[in-house]
């Protein structure tokens, strides 16, 4: 018994569903490694779009800040302020009050001469910041902590003859460079990392972190200004920033989970529509299947995978009740062939059996005949010599030519064997009556239906008429069971049975090349309280192993070309235990002997349940 | 052959003055005069100009044995215009040994701005040029300022004189922002006053002004038929450029002062000068000498230590070599007087000076206490650039 199949549906679903899962798996995975990669590039990406943003921005408003005080030691009123001593104190002050710095509103501007002495200035009671000397022939760029420091020297006819002081204090940072963001810290950072300005707290703890801990856990971009020995520093925490990746990780699961289970849904739906008409097709299979009727056709509705496949089904329905039917004529021809076979076989030594008794009867008939020719010669004599009451001499003569006649014709001698010459033609007759018998017994068109049979008597009937095949070869020893008690069976077909294992023994005996006088075979039966048994046993070739376990399969033989189609015993099984319920077993040891043993139920069919297909 | 000779000459007087210095060393130190003025920006001319009148009168002091036995040397600091800058030359001036004045330049604003250092370090102050009127009416008492210049009080009253009789009668004033332009406004309108006008316009200029427009256009909306222009070279040139610039129906005379002479002015406008009527102050020129053999004399030497030749042509911003030439012979006469270098004594000396045949003029008392301008306003003059960018008085005749 093999376990148990998968049904179509678990199949469906368990093999589709790992699939499936792996699948979906690897996508989420790869995708999910591929967004973390595409969204970490995309980050670090803006932060330096913004950082390189911002930058150009910072840049840009230092440089404006350097180009309006530039732009105001342009300014004619200022050189003037330089060179009119007396007079600058009505108009400096007031232009130096009014100078609007861009982006910053909280700026303070000096006038210094071209020793950086103070000349005037936009708030009075601020103290010029010490200059400590610084070259203020040049432009001067400062920044710290507390102030972007600007100094501008103002030209006149190609000297420097003044400078523009301005400063910028921290307080104004936030207006000047403008660099606050959401989602950024953003800086400016000297050369040697003191960082001047930040857009949010904490960016100096960022900054001082070591590389490897910057590296892991913020984003970072730094970029330098130019010509300021500065840097713009772009922070933000890559916690912070893959928030959103998280957030889209997350969905992308969830969507993914949905996804799965859709797939599942569709996939149970899918297996469970698939197999609907297969479960009916199924179905309809298994009804044809019970009740064994070919002609059953199987539903062409639905899917037209199915009603293609219950076509073929059917078609292939149709060639197989055509195939069987033919099978059964085959078979059935078969049959009749074998018991013409059978028949033709044993007709022969039928022949021969009658022949001879058939000969002495001739011999005794003509032995009769011919005494009496000669005993009504005689009689005849007698009744001229009655009639013609010839003188005694004459009939003295006539007699003793009678009496010569008499011992001529040896009247004694025919009058001895007449009465069993008689009883032995008699007794032919009788011989060859009985093997007609037999004959019409055995050969008996089969019925079709079951008659009570005396298996004795038919066994003893398809001794006589196979005599001619043993006679040579072996004796015949039988065992009948006088109370066997008849059986309910198919004669015709019974009677093939015996013939065949009485044949087939006599073969055996025939291979082992025994003499006539060794060979033996033993008919015995015996009854049981519920079978009928009748064993056949032989002391012939025997049979290996290999062999007996082989006997009973159809086209399977032993015997050369011409002696055996291999059919006989695969018919005797198939008419003992298909038809007749009963048993058939084998014993056999090769060079000894074999055995057959039939049981034939003295119920209908089922009564031996224990015993059916048995074989041994 | 003749440049030959002459800078065998040249080098003649050189190592004689060499000799000459290094005997003096071994006695007595140079009596030193400084000289603070424009030497490198908009208004150099005017300083190199004076530097040279003052070298020229040097070579002669000491070619004729020097002052007190002593030669005398020049110091030369460079202000540039700048009235810082000037200060700062003069308090290093001041604190020089042996320095007995100082040479001031064209720039009356460095000058007024210095005037607390003079008087505070009691230094003689020489002015060759710078022309505002306060530079010697200052206050100072002692006044320490001698000058040898125009006085704008009298520029004013001279340049209206000469509009007024060129037939001018709407007259606007262009004015540099500085303490000079306003002592040019204070008189300018002082002396239309006196002859019962008053300029139509005035238009007022920044230093390092380049595009003029502005003050012009205030000028002009008035329809002045001349104006009266006090500006240094640098904003003179944008002046007269833009003014050259108009349509000719647009354009006006311009009658300037002599400041734009101090620079590169005619260099920069010698294209579109013949587009515009320009004439200007002067005082002295070698064209038209008051002394004749002084001026001849002075050519020569001039010629010759220069290595250009010898003619008025050759002498650029002649005013200021002529001025300091005069105030170098005066200091020196002054330094003999007191019979020190003490400054002080100096001083004294120079407003107790009586007659010195100069080149300018022949000055009789030249400066006295409250009157320490040496020059009146009849040794002005009104010039023109010619072609060759020599000035020529044209007026009066």
């Amino acid at each position: 018994m093999s376990k148990r199949n998968f049904s179509l549906f678990s199949y469906a679903v368990w093999s589709v569903l790992p699939l499936g899962l792996i699948l979906l798996g690897s996508l989420w995975l790869i995708g999910n490694l591929n967004l973390t990669k595409t969204v970490e590039a995309e980050i670090k990406q803006n932060a330096k779009e913004l950082g390189e943003q911002i930058t150009v921005r910072v840049q840009e408003r230092l440089d404006g800040l350097m180009k309006f005080t530039n732009s105001v030691t342009k300014n004619s009123l200022v050189i003037n302020g330089l060179i009119d001593v007396e007079g600058r104190s009505s108009y400096l002050a007031a232009f130096f009050r009014s100078l609007e710095a861009p982006s910053s509103s909280n700026a303070f501007f000096w006038l210094v001469d071209y020793k950086g002495r103070e000349v005037a200035k936009s708030h009075q009671d601020l103290a010029l910041p010490q200059l400590d000397g610084a070259n203020i022939e040049k432009p001067i760029f400062k920044i710290d902590k507390a102030e972007i420091f600007i100094s501008q020297p103002i030209y006149y006819q190609g000297s420097q003859e003044g400078a523009l002081v301005a400063r910028f204090p921290s307080k104004s940072f936030a207006e000047i460079f403008d660099i606050a963001s959401q989602s950024f810290r953003m800086g400016i950072e000297q050369d040697d990392g003191t960082l001047i300005y930040a857009s949010a707290e904490g960016l100096q703890d960022v900054l001082d972190l070591r590389p490897a801990e910057l590296e892991a856990n913020w984003i970072f971009y730094r970029n330098r200004l130019a010509d300021r020995n500065l840097s713009l520093v772009v922070a933000r925490p890559s916690k912070d920033a893959y928030t959103a990746l998280e957030t889209i990780k997350s969905t992308q699961f969830v969507a993914l989970f949905l996804y799965l289970l859709l797939a599942l849904l569709l996939v149970i739906l899918t297996a469970y529509i698939l197999i609907k008409p297969l479960k009916r097709f199924s179905g309809e299979i298994t009804t044809i299947s019970a009740i064994g009727h070919l002609g059953y056709k199987l539903s062409t509705e639905g899917p037209r995978e199915i009603a293609n496949l219950a076509q073929s089904f059917n078609g292939m329905f149709d060639r197989l009740a055509d195939s069987v039917k033919e099978t059964e004529e085959l078979n059935r021809e078969l049959r009749e062939a074998q018991k013409l076979e059978a028949v033709g076989q044993l007709a022969g030594g039928i022949a021969h059996e009658i022949n001879t008794p058939a000969q002495y009867i001739g011999d005794n008939l003509k032995f009769i005949n011919s005494a009496h020719e000669k005993m009504l010669g005689i009689l005849a004599k007698v009744a001229y010599l009655v009639e013609t009451q010839l003188d005694h001499h004459k009939l003295k003569a006539e007699l003793i030519k009678l009496e010569q006649e008499i011992e001529n014709i040896d009247l004694d001698f025919l009058s001895d064997e007449l009465p069993q010459a008689t009883s032995e033609a008699i007794s032919g007759v009788e011989q060859i009556s009985s093997i007609v018998l037999a004959m019409k017994e055995f050969s008996h068109p089969g019925t079709k239906e079951k008659t009570a049979v005396d298996v004795n008597r038919a066994i003893e009937n398809t001794l006589t008429i196979s005599k001619n095949t043993w006679k040579h070869v072996a004796d015949v020893t039988t065992k009948y069971d006088p109370k066997l008690p008849t059986v309910m069976c198919l004669p015709g077909e019974l009677n093939q049975v015996y013939l065949n294992l009485i044949v087939n023994a006599a073969h055996a005996i025939e291979e082992a090349d025994r003499g006539p006088k060794d060979g033996h075979i033993e008919v015995v039966t015996t009854a049981h309280p519920t079978v009928v048994e009748i064993a056949i046993s032989d002391n012939g070739i025997g049979m290996s192993e290999k062999v007996r376990s082989r006997i009973f399969e159809p086209f399977y033989t032993t015997k050369g070309v011409g002696k055996g189609t291999g059919q006989g015993l695969a018919i005797v099984h198939d008419i003992v235990v298909s038809k007749h319920g009963g048993c058939i077993s084998v014993k056999s040891e090769e060079g000894k002997g074999t055995t057959f043993s039939i049981c034939l139920p003295l119920q209908e069919e089922g009564a031996l349940p224990n015993m059916k297909g048995t074989s041994e | 052959m003749i440049k030959m000779s002459i800078l065998a000459v040249s080098i003649s007087i050189g190592l004689l003055s060499f000799n000459s210095t290094t005997y003096a060393e071994e006695k007595q130190p140079d009596i030193l005069i400084g000289l603070d003025a424009d030497m490198s920006s908009g208004s150099a001319k005017a300083g190199e100009a004076i530097k040279r009148g003052m070298e020229i009168a040097v070579d002669e002091i000491n070619g004729q044995g020097g002052v007190l036995g002593r030669n005398l040397d020049i110091i030369v600091k460079d202000h540039r215009g700048n009235p810082a800058r000037g200060v700062d030359n003069l308090e290093e001036l001041a604190r020089t040994e042996n320095l007995v004045a100082v040479m001031g330049g064209l720039h009356t604003p460095v000058a007024m701005h210095e005037l607390k250092t003079i008087h505070k370090n009691g230094l003689p102050f020489l002015v060759p040029w710078a022309a505002g009127t306060p530079v010697v009416a200052n206050g100072f008492d002692p006044n320490f300022v001698f000058r040898v210049s125009v006085r704008d009080e009298y520029a004013g009253g001279f340049m209206v004189k000469y509009a007024v009789e060129k037939g001018f009668t709407k007259i606007g004033l262009a004015l540099e922002n500085t303490g000079w332009g306003r002592s040019n406004e204070k008189a300018m309108k002082e002396a239309l006053k006196q002859v019962g006008l008053s300029p139509v316009s005035i238009g007022w200029f920044h230093w390092g002004t380049q595009d003029m427009e502005g003050a012009l256009s205030d000028i002009l909306s008035a329809k002045p038929d001349a104006i009266l222009l006090v500006a240094n070279a640098p904003e003179g040139l944008n002046i007269v450029s833009k003014m050259a610039s108009l349509p000719k129906e647009d354009r006006v005379p311009i009658i300037s002062h002599w400041g734009i002479t101090g620079g590169n002015f005619f260099e920069k406008t010698k294209s579109v000068l013949k587009d515009v009527d320009l004439v200007f102050l002067q005082t002295y020129s070698f064209f038209k000498p008051t002394e004749a053999d002084s001026a001849q004399r002075l050519i020569a030497l001039y010629g010759k230590k220069y290595g250009v030749e010898a003619n008025p042509e050759s002498i650029f911003a002649p005013v200021g070599t002529a001025h300091a030439y005069d105030l170098v012979h005066l200091l020196a006469k002054a330094i003999a007087k007191a019979g020190s270098t003490d400054r002080k004594s100096i001083r004294e000396a120079l407003v107790n000076l009586q007659e010195h045949l100069g080149l300018v003029r022949a000055y009789s008392k030249p400066f006295a206490n409250g009157h320490q301008d040496a020059l009146r306003a009849e040794d002005f003059s009104i010039a023109r650039y010619r072609a060759d960018g020599s000035i020529f008085p044209v007026w009066p005749q």
